[in-house]
């Protein structure tokens, strides 16, 4: 029998930096980066879009005012005018807000998914003797490492078919503003519910590919009407 | 060589239950021991609980009942994290997949563990050189797992838990998706880290044709120890069997 027993708990340095981004870089597939330019390039398409009738309309305003102050009185005209275009606009904007939805929530659901796909891959880390910090930091680290690369080249792409589209006038600073902040909040949503999982898996459910659950143990696992993931 | 005295692992009654309404024992009072520098091979038929037993060594699953101690440290007292810790230092782990990590080269995948540890470049680079040549893959440096065979996975795989010169190695199946031929090359190379390093190895294996490398064979039927063999002399004639009465307790 072992006479002695050892302080159990030992110190925690984390996995050096380098080895994680080496594995986060290589882990990028193309279909994740393709994702993730196609959304941005949506998402700034739509707000360029917005910005396209948001100046319709001050040109209108203008017209109106110019029209008032001539004493013309034809403000009803200019009010016809002004509908029209929101008319014509409103598909457009239906259909484009919800491309934008799904292309961004695509980036979440693809990230999230993913989770699924690379259990084992954690595992393993864990196995070597990784830590749950170790494993956060790594998906973290992919995530922007996407949005490091997918940011740029969707903004790119998103500004040539739009500049094309719709004119380079549409391209305001707040449209790159909206996009910029609309991808990283889904690159971070997507990140959140492996990170949640990660943080409740032990390495026997990565490794083995047992069920994981996005809440704690036991509420979510005596539940298990979804299976886990 | 550690500075450890005494036994390296300890297992006292594990019992890993699966299925509690039915009852369902994988492992039921299991007792070993380990000393340092023993070629441990665990054997049985499938279903005997033998990867059980090994994942529950390794820290990697939890028994129902019982306690593992290594090296002085329980099991039962250490968080996730710390079983990560102590897998990352005092264990080397071999499974029948080879689990190499597929994002990185032969090289990167042995020098994995070395640098998670701090290891200086230098020291890394001379032991990654000496494991990769004792294994016989140095011309396979920079290939990913992908492009390399089953056996030179296998190998990589040897090496990276032999990297830190851990405590013990674990390894389940190692020649259970290799060939005959390849798979006695396996072996050998086990005892070769044994001989020369004084590794201590426990190893799974449904092939009872490698008992010869063991100085203690256990064999598990019904998740539990069945037969305790401790050999007087590698590939020599058995020395004393034994049933301890401690390793099997009446269901």
């Amino acid at each position: 029998m072992v006479a002695v027993e050892r302080k159990a708990r030992l110190s925690v340095p984390p996995v050096p930096l380098h080895l994680l981004r080496t594995i986060a870089v290589r882990r990028i597939a193309t279909y994740k980066a393709i994702v993730v330019i196609v959304s941005i390039s949506t998402a700034l398409a739509v707000a360029a879009s917005f910005t396209v009738t948001a100046m319709t309309e001050t040109m209108i305003g203008r017209m109106e005012s110019r029209v008032v102050e001539g004493g013309g009185g034809r403000e009803l005209g200019a009010e016809m005018v002004r509908r029209a275009t929101r008319a014509a606009f409103l598909p457009w904007h239906v259909v484009s807000l919800a491309a934008a939805v799904v292309a961004l929530s695509g980036i979440a659901c693809v990230l999230s998914v993913n989770f699924v796909g690379r259990k084992k891959s954690l595992g393993i880390l864990k196995t070597l003797g990784g830590t749950t910090r170790d494993l956060t930091r790594l998906l973290a680290l992919e995530a922007a490492f996407m949005a490091a690369f997918g940011l740029p080249l969707g903004l790119l792409g998103g500004s040539a078919i739009t500049g094309f589209y719709l004119g380079s006038q549409a391209l305001s600073p707040w449209c790159f503003v909206v996009s910029i902040v609309f991808g990283v909040l889904s690159l971070a949503s997507g990140v959140y519910l492996p990170v949640r999982l990660v943080r409740n898996a032990s390495c026997a459910q990565l490794l083995l590919n047992r069920p994981v659950y996005a809440f704690s143990n036991p509420s979510c696992a005596q539940c298990g009407l979804c299976g886990g993931f | 060589m550690s500075d450890w005295l005494g036994p390296i692992l300890h297992c006292h009654e594990i019992t890993k239950l699966y299925a509690v309404g039915e009852g369902l024992f994988a492992l039921k009072n299991v007792e070993l021991e380990v000393e340092e520098g023993q070629f441990v091979v665990i054997t049985g038929p499938s279903g005997s609980g033998k990867t059980t037993l090994l994942n529950i060594l390794g820290g990697i699953d939890r028994p129902t009942h019982g306690e593992v101690v290594l090296k002085g440290r329980k099991y039962s007292r250490m968080s996730e994290d710390d079983l990560a810790l102590l897998r990352r230092r005092d264990l080397g782990m071999v499974f029948q997949f080879f689990n190499l990590i597929p994002e990185l080269t032969a090289a990167e995948n042995i020098g994995f563990p070395m640098r998670l540890l701090g290891w200086e470049e230098g020291a890394v680079i001379d032991r990654l050189t000496y494991l990769m040549e004792a294994v016989g893959i140095a011309g396979r440096a920079d290939h990913y797992p992908t492009e390399l065979s089953g056996g030179e996975q296998q190998r990589v795989a040897i090496a990276r838990a032999l990297a830190v010169r851990p405590a013990l190695v674990l390894a389940d199946e190692p020649t259970g998706n290799l060939d005959s031929a390849r798979s006695r090359e396996i072996m050998e190379l086990f005892a070769k880290f044994n001989r020369e390093e004084r590794q201590t190895f426990v190893v799974v294996t449904h092939e009872r044709g490698f008992e010869e490398y063991a100085d203690v064979v256990v064999r598990l039927s019904d998740g539990r120890v069945a037969e305790r063999v401790v050999k007087d002399g590698r590939g020599g004639e058995e020395g004393k069997t034994q049933r301890p009465s401690c390793a099997v307790t009446p269901s």
